[in-house]
């Protein structure tokens, strides 16, 4: 698997790429308290400066850090998109799992949910739902995982239908293996690739969502994302104001984060495809 | 008729082994010739190199001459006007070689419209009368069928009618016979039988078949031609030693060999002969030096027991 | 007859249930999706009412007209058990009586439509518009692949696609309008026109929220068409269309064409169920006062009739979408799958 990788990215150009968009996103991340000047939530004086020495993006309406938002902001969007991304995908490949192994009634009730679930508009369910559950980033979370599991679950299930008619599984089943340690032994380790694949796609389909549903103004207010910089930049006049370093930057690390993970989930489409054929 | 000439298939350049490599052949007019070999000997890829079908990456060396044309130096445009037209391809009935949106009549009327400025009804009309010379019955409820709703054998004929269409004298079929029961082979091989006056080559990996369509037997192994007799002569006395393991592991001769017949992996790559490591008969020649193609009065094999 | 005779009036007959089949799923669907919505606002923790007209107007109502109260209460059937209730809300949704936006003071189906309309204006053309780019463009990147068209607009797609829309419409709003002056600022129309000036007027508002649209819509259709024709390209049967001497672009017409487009209408129509609730952000951004503006503005309020309503709206917006789709399939396709 690393060695893979490790072939795929001297190879890949855009697969390289890709990998380097997220690392520098990931080490923003992790590294915020060393990178950011400032506290984020701490009030500097002067507001709306333009860059410069001192603030390298400025301060916004009431005098924050703009850089320093910006880097905190990267912990946000990407622990509730990672965690939102994980929860999806635990929900959708279980369910997956197990409708596609136990085929019969559990598969026909599955079928009927997931057509349902496919056609419920995720972002107004979302929205909705952030609107009910109003606990800021756990609601969002919640939010996300009851509107995006369907899509895991499906290729899951297609994926595991498959493998449970081969010869050497079959076997096992007939001699009485319990059906956990068949799960576990058999199909986890075979549908493990298309599993990785679709959280590293789900990662992005949050980071989606959550931008949309911040920039709307519905993610927590105390912990800043990028898309919640961007909100306020719109609704306080940074946008018509044209400050291009309030709201440039936000755009610009969303955007980044995105590119990477879809140039790495190319790879994993492409490798999952090279399985397939 | 069809003259194949030191034909040779690489897919990459960088590499030394090629899907076929220096394979001759010459089809006498009106004469049907069967080509054995396993999946991934390069019978298959022959075909197609030898219509210029194959993707702009393959390189194709040699020439394949029709009626003195060489095929292999036109241009696409040319290309165009003579396939269908003088020499045909007809794909595996089993795989998806017919286009799942278009009804019969008009794929098998196709050709007659491109090359002889058919109307479309006027070749769908022909297509009627094309597969009833292959007897499929209810022509005129099959032409305005879709190819879903055709079984694998009654495809394999609408296909056959769709090479003749335009009047090609020049078939070639590539394994007629995949993924069909043993029952829907002989038909198969009766629609094959009709074919008064045309040339055919047929890639198959079917023996039996090949001995029921084919008067001349060509036999490739590992991207080479081993190989190639008159029918009776090849039958009756194989001369390679691999024609001789296959025809000995066929269940009407009595199952007499087993020795595993899909070429190892690396057998592309060894310098001698590429059937050395399974050959009974070889000697230290096999393993050095590779064996030319032989020519045993008239009975071409590519073995070094025949060298003088 | 050695092989089954699997005739055209059993297709017939086999294509009428599966449509018929699709109907039912879809009606069981948008029978779901309305008792979802029913048991947001009532199983969700506490009074029901105030879920159902918004904590402010709740307590503002409370304190000004307590009887008004009282009276939503009983219209919703409150006071009754929850079946009672739920058996209430079907005949409300039946009746199209969507209930009443306090925050508003207007029946909530009033106000929801006539803000459709504003979406549709702007939907509608976007659809049409970037499903026609995505497929002259996808078309002619996937029959000369690796050529020009296709070398640059597969990575200009691939990035643009990660863009989220509101960045989109944020960076077209600050370029063309603030920048360049070339379009208004925000709104749809400007007061006091009438007749032909005033269609003018707003078409020039629409420019620059639709081409947001129509850019984010043709970049996933080109990337779906793409690969579709690719992918018919490799099949055999086009392998066999080229064996026939069938000419170039006739091997296009004819036989990859067809084969692409096929799905490339499901997707469509799909997108046609997003046609709805897919221009939230650009509304916003664009203060484009249509169906994503109120859905959002309702939020912020908590004006929950006014949410749901939007909700089944979308919703069923995607089950008709979706079952247009499928029989569309059906009745292009003639092979028959059953999913």
């Amino acid at each position: 698997m690393i060695k893979n990788i490790w072939k795929e990215f001297r190879k890949n150009r855009a697969f390289r790429l890709g990998v380097i968009l997220l690392l520098f996103f990931i080490s923003m991340a992790v590294l915020a308290p060393v990178i950011a000047p400032y506290d984020p939530e701490a009030l500097l004086g002067m507001p709306n400066q333009r860059p410069s020495a001192a603030h390298w993006l400025g301060t916004n309406d009431i005098g924050q850090d703009i850089f320093s938002e910006l880097v905190y902001g990267s912990r946000i969007s990407l622990k509730v998109g990672i965690v939102a991304a994980l929860a999806v995908t635990t929900l959708g490949s279980t369910i997956g799992m197990v409708a596609g192994y136990y085929k019969g009634v559990v598969d026909k009730v599955f079928t009927v949910l997931t057509n349902v679930a496919m056609t419920i508009p995720s972002l107004p369910l979302t929205i909705l739902l952030v609107g009910f559950l109003k606990t800021g980033m756990l609601g969002m979370v919640v939010a996300i995982c009851i509107t995006a599991w369907a899509g895991t679950a499906r290729v899951v299930r297609a994926k595991v239908l498959q493998i449970r008619e081969l010869p050497y599984i079959q076997i096992e089943k007939l001699m009485g293996v319990s059906d956990f340690k068949v799960l576990f032994k058999h199909i986890v380790p075979n549908i493990a690739d298309i599993v990785m694949t679709r959280c590293a796609l789900s990662v992005g389909g949050a980071m989606m969502t959550e931008t949309s549903l911040s920039f709307l103004g519905l993610g927590s207010f105390t912990q800043k994302s990028w898309g919640n910089i961007l909100h306020f930049a719109f609704y306080r006049n940074g946008v018509i104001n044209n400050m291009w370093w309030w709201y440039l930057p936000p755009i610009l690390c969303i955007s980044g984060c995105m590119l990477g993970f879809v140039l790495v989930t190319h790879y994993g489409r492409s490798r999952s495809q090279l399985i397939k054929g | 008729m069809l003259d194949i000439q030191n034909v040779s298939v690489k897919f990459s350049s960088a590499s030394e082994v090629g899907a076929v490599e220096d394979v001759s052949l010459t089809l006498q007019k009106g004469t049907k010739t069967a080509l054995i070999g396993e999946t991934g000997s390069g019978k298959s890829v022959l075909l197609l190199a030898v219509m210029k079908l194959l993707p702009a990456t393959a390189e194709i060396s040699g020439s394949v001459l029709l009626e003195g044309t060489d095929l292999l130096s036109l241009s696409e445009e040319e290309l165009e006007t003579i396939r269908g037209d003088r020499i045909s391809y007809i794909p595996q009935g089993g795989g998806n070689g017919l286009n799942p949106l278009m009804r019969i009549g008009m794929q098998i009327g196709e050709p007659l419209i491109d090359h002889r400025g058919y109307s479309k009804k006027k070749a769908i009309a022909q297509s009627v009368e094309l597969l009833r010379r292959f007897r499929l019955g209810k022509e005129e409820t099959w032409v305005r069928a879709y190819p879903h709703m055709l079984s694998g054998g009654m495809r394999q004929r609408a296909m056959i009618a769709m090479g003749i269409a335009a009047g090609s004298r020049v078939i070639l079929a590539d394994e007629p016979t995949k993924g069909l029961d043993q029952d829907r082979i002989q038909g198969v091989a009766e629609c094959f039988q009709y074919l008064q006056g045309e040339t055919l080559l047929c890639v198959t990996h079917d023996v039996n078949f090949a001995a029921s369509v084919g008067e001349y037997i060509s036999v490739m192994y590992a991207a080479q031609q081993l190989e190639y007799a008159k029918k009776e002569a090849f039958f009756e006395h194989p001369l390679h030693p691999y024609s001789r393991a296959i025809l000995d592991a066929m269940p009407e001769r009595g199952l007499k060999s087993n020795i595993g017949f899909a070429p190892p992996h690396d057998a592309y790559s060894v310098k001698g002969c590429r059937f050395s490591d399974r050959c009974p008969y070889k000697n230290k020649l096999c393993d050095e030096k590779k064996p030319p193609f032989i020519d045993v009065k008239g009975h071409k094999v590519r073995c070094w027991q025949y060298a003088d | 007859m050695l092989f089954p005779f699997r005739g055209f009036e059993r297709d017939l007959s086999m294509k009428r249930k599966i449509i018929l089949n699709r109907l039912l799923i879809s009606l069981g669907t948008i029978f779901l999706i309305v008792t979802i919505s029913f048991i947001l606002v009532n199983l969700m923790p506490g009074d029901p009412l105030v879920n159902i007209m918004g904590d402010d107007q709740y307590y503002r109502v409370k304190y000004s007209d307590p009887e008004l109260l009282e009276e939503i209460a009983k219209k919703y059937g409150l006071d009754g058990s929850l079946g009672e209730r739920y058996v209430k809300y079907l005949g409300n949704i039946l009746r199209l009586d969507f209930g009443f936006s306090f925050t508003r003071n207007r029946s909530v189906l009033d106000i929801v439509l006539y803000r459709l309309r504003w979406t549709l204006v702007l939907a509608v053309p976007a659809t049409i518009l970037s499903a026609l780019f995505g497929a002259l463009l996808g078309i002619r990147a996937g029959w000369y692949q690796n050529g020009l068209l296709d070398r640059i607009m597969t990575p200009l797609t691939l990035v643009l696609n990660t863009i989220p829309t509101n960045c989109t419409a944020i960076l077209f709003l600050t370029l063309f309008s603030y920048k360049l002056r070339l379009f208004p600022i925000s709104g749809m129309a400007s007061g006091g026109l009438t007749g032909g000036a005033y269609i003018r007027d707003v078409m020039w508002h629409m420019c620059l929220p639709l081409s947001v649209m129509v850019l984010s819509r043709t970049c996933s259709n080109f990337i779906h068409m793409k690969s579709y024709v690719i992918q018919v390209k490799g099949e055999e049967y086009i392998l066999t269309a080229v064996a026939k001497g069938v000419p170039k672009t006739k091997v296009l017409f004819r036989h990859v064409l067809k084969n692409a487009l096929l799905p490339y209408v499901t997707i469509l129509c799909m997108q046609f169920g997003h046609i709805v609730s897919g221009s939230v952000m650009i509304e916003v951004v664009f203060s484009w006062v249509g169906m994503g503006n109120v859905m959002n503005t309702a939020i912020s309020a908590s004006d929950f009739p006014i949410m749901q309503m939007c909700f089944l709206l979308t919703a069923v917006c995607m089950v008709v979408s979706s079952i247009l789709a499928d029989v569309l399939y059906v009745l292009l396709d003639p092979r028959i799958k059953e999913v």
